[in-house]
């Protein structure tokens, strides 16, 4: 038999030289997976009959409901009116404020980013009604692109977070630990953003121009649109965070309850047509398609590294080396933020969580607080030129001129701070596990 | 373009073609409707907990049957619209004859890997059969009803990589894959 590194040498680089040459992640991951287990048993195909029914277990799982769940959630803000409603009630609110229209952005943004998992859904949704009103005033790229990508990143945080379901299905944690582990590190950088703003347009007027023709409207006209647009979604929040929170249902029911209490919002604000709803199901079946199907060869795939002594050989490596806990998850942050760079999100989860996995089990290193880390640094993956996923939906709704490296430009303040809260979040891992240490 | 373009109508075989594509649409219909149908048990079942002393306590099983039934059905309808994820950062790279050549390699690659799949797929299914396997749990559905899904999605899968590939070098492929969307 190969010795581990050999083994894991060989099966991580031609997992990554057949991704590279475009085959979908799905069929990389099961190639390699098949092929491995065919050699290793010396060309008896009955093994590969047990991945197919190991596969077919991992789908089988209850928990893997809110993938969908969430992701139907999204579409349905994504077809309805109720983000532009939303968005006009909160605007009411802000008054002559340094970089007004960029705190609109992630206050908006942070309450769709409860409202729906899609990051794509949310950065377009704020990109298409905020950017054009911005760029007319003059504000730069830093304070109009910037707030758009990082804010509606948030979504990818805040639960319903498909990619937090996700993530915990793969390394086996609790998803509503997870879930509400990332509640508070969400809002911390959406805080954080704000400060940003607030103090560079303090400093610099000229960054984010004051609209002088701001029309002011009565106390209670405000209070009636927030009532009216903004009350009713806490109803959606509720049923996915406050059930979970309060211990009344599991994180698999809270998602169906808040995908029928979005459809049955959109529905009370006649805001989503009959075609809107069937798009809504259709992306729904289109994207929870394909990450499902990823998640199961991607348990197949961990299998193979257990089945291959892999795992314990590097395992056992890593006894050895005695390293600290603190070196193995910067090690560990690096490699995501380069792969992040590159690749998509759960391809990379894939890729790397059945090696990182045993690996903090072995250092004794709390699961839940290093998902949060990873997950902002994932989250970071989303901005990173050359790929980032959101600087190409920028691209698409911002105006012809913009070119790539002004969205660039306006992404960088926001990745630092992501970069800084990870660190905080390292220093006081109390940040994201305070909140699932109160569930009921 | 019409994955079905090429193709003389009227024929027998158009016909053909014209059915196997509203199948493939059909399966992938079916798991957003099954999607719906788990929303709606799983709220049942809770607010029938909630407010009343029953509940669904098949609820649980059928939902995860589902689970396995999604991403299999819409399996083949990825393949056809080109919508699974891939890491396209290098290919992009290549010139332009280059990554022609290297697509219609990755696509026969890729409907070989579907038929593998789909090979011991059938023989998971038929031992699961032979030996009447049964889900041990309230709900007693047979294995291998779950398990035929993989021999059906691959196997369709890999027609439709087929048929793309079939498509790239007789021309007639969309010149410009749809975007894809992505969980993030």
């Amino acid at each position: 038999m190969m010795d581990w590194f050999t083994i894991l040498l060989s099966v991580f680089g031609s997992l990554l030289l057949i991704l590279a040459t475009g085959l979908p992640v799905v069929l990389a991951f099961i190639l390699v997976t098949f092929a491995s287990l065919y050699i290793l048993q010396g060309g008896n195909g009955a093994i590969l009959q047990q991945n197919i029914l190991a596969m077919e277990s991992s789908l089988r799982t209850f928990t893997l409901l809110p993938v969908p769940l969430f992701i139907l959630m999204g579409e349905i803000l994504w077809q309805s009116s109720i983000a532009t409603n939303a968005l006009g009630a909160i605007d009411k609110w802000l008054g002559r404020v340094p970089g007004r229209l960029s705190l609109l952005t992630v206050m908006s943004g942070t309450v769709f980013s409860a409202l729906s998992g899609s990051t794509m859904a949310n950065t377009a949704i704020l990109g298409k009604l905020l950017l054009p009103d911005m760029h007319k005033r003059g504000y730069d790229p830093v304070m109009s692109m910037g707030p758009i990508m990082s804010s509606g990143a948030l979504a990818m945080l805040i639960p319903p977070s498909a990619l937090a379901v996700v993530y915990a299905t793969i390394a086996q944690i609790s998803i509503g630990a997870l879930l509400m582990a990332l509640i508070l590190p969400g809002l911390i950088l959406a805080i954080s953003y704000v400060v940003y703003i607030v103090v560079r347009c303090y400093l610099n007027p000229a960054l984010a121009p004051r609209d002088e023709n701001l029309v002011r409207v009565s106390r209670a006209q405000a209070l009636k649109e927030l009532l009216v647009y903004v009350a009713p979604l806490s109803l959606v929040v509720f049923s996915v965070v406050g059930v979970i929170f309060l211990g009344i249902a599991t994180p698999t029911e809270a998602a169906a309850l808040g995908a029928l209490s979005s459809l049955v919002l959109a529905a009370a604000y006649r805001g989503l047509t009959w075609k809107g709803f069937v798009s809504a199901i259709e992306g729904t079946a289109q994207i929870s398609g394909m990450v499902l199907i990823i998640i199961a060869a991607a348990i197949g795939f961990s299998q193979l590294l257990a089945f291959s002594g892999a795992s314990k050989g590097l395992l056992d490596y890593v006894v050895a080396l005695s390293a600290n806990p603190t070196v193995v998850i910067l090690l560990m942050m690096a490699l995501i933020l380069v792969l992040g760079c590159f690749m998509e999100q759960i391809a990379i989860m894939s890729i790397t969580l059945p090696i990182f996995v045993p690996i903090l089990k072995l250092l004794g290193i709390e699961p839940v607080w290093f998902a949060v880390m990873m997950l902002i640094n994932l989250e970071i993956g989303l901005m990173t030129p050359p790929f980032g996923l959101l600087l190409f939906v920028m691209k698409g709704v911002a105006p012809p001129e913009v070119t790539m490296q002004t969205i660039y430009r306006a992404a960088t303040p926001y990745l630092i701070i992501n970069v800084l809260v990870i660190g905080a979040i390292l220093i006081w891992p109390k940040l994201a596990l305070l909140l699932p240490s109160l569930i009921q | 373009m019409n994955a079905s373009s090429g193709e003389r109508t009227g024929t027998v075989s158009s016909y053909l073609v014209k059915g196997y594509d509203a199948l493939i649409s059909a399966f992938a219909a079916l798991a957003g409707l099954m999607i719906l149908f788990a929303t709606a048990v799983v709220c049942a079942d809770v607010l029938l907990r909630a407010l009343s002393k029953h509940s669904l306590p098949w609820a649980f099983e059928v939902t995860e049957f589902l689970l396995v039934y999604i991403p299999l059905l819409t399996f083949p309808w990825l393949a056809r619209r080109q919508q699974h994820i891939i890491i396209d950062v290098f290919t992009n790279w290549l010139p332009p004859r280059i990554a022609y050549g290297l697509r219609i390699i990755v696509l026969l690659v890729a409907a070989g890997i579907c038929v593998w799949v789909a090979y011991w797929g059938t023989f998971a299914t038929l031992t699961a059969y032979e030996r009447n396997v049964v889900n041990a749990g309230l709900v007693a559905f047979p294995r291998w009803a779950l398990l035929i899904s993989i021999p059906i999605g691959f196997g369709l899968a890999a027609i439709e990589f087929l048929r793309l590939a079939w498509m790239d070098f007789g021309g007639t492929a969309p010149s410009e894959k749809p975007a894809t969307p992505s969980v993030a």
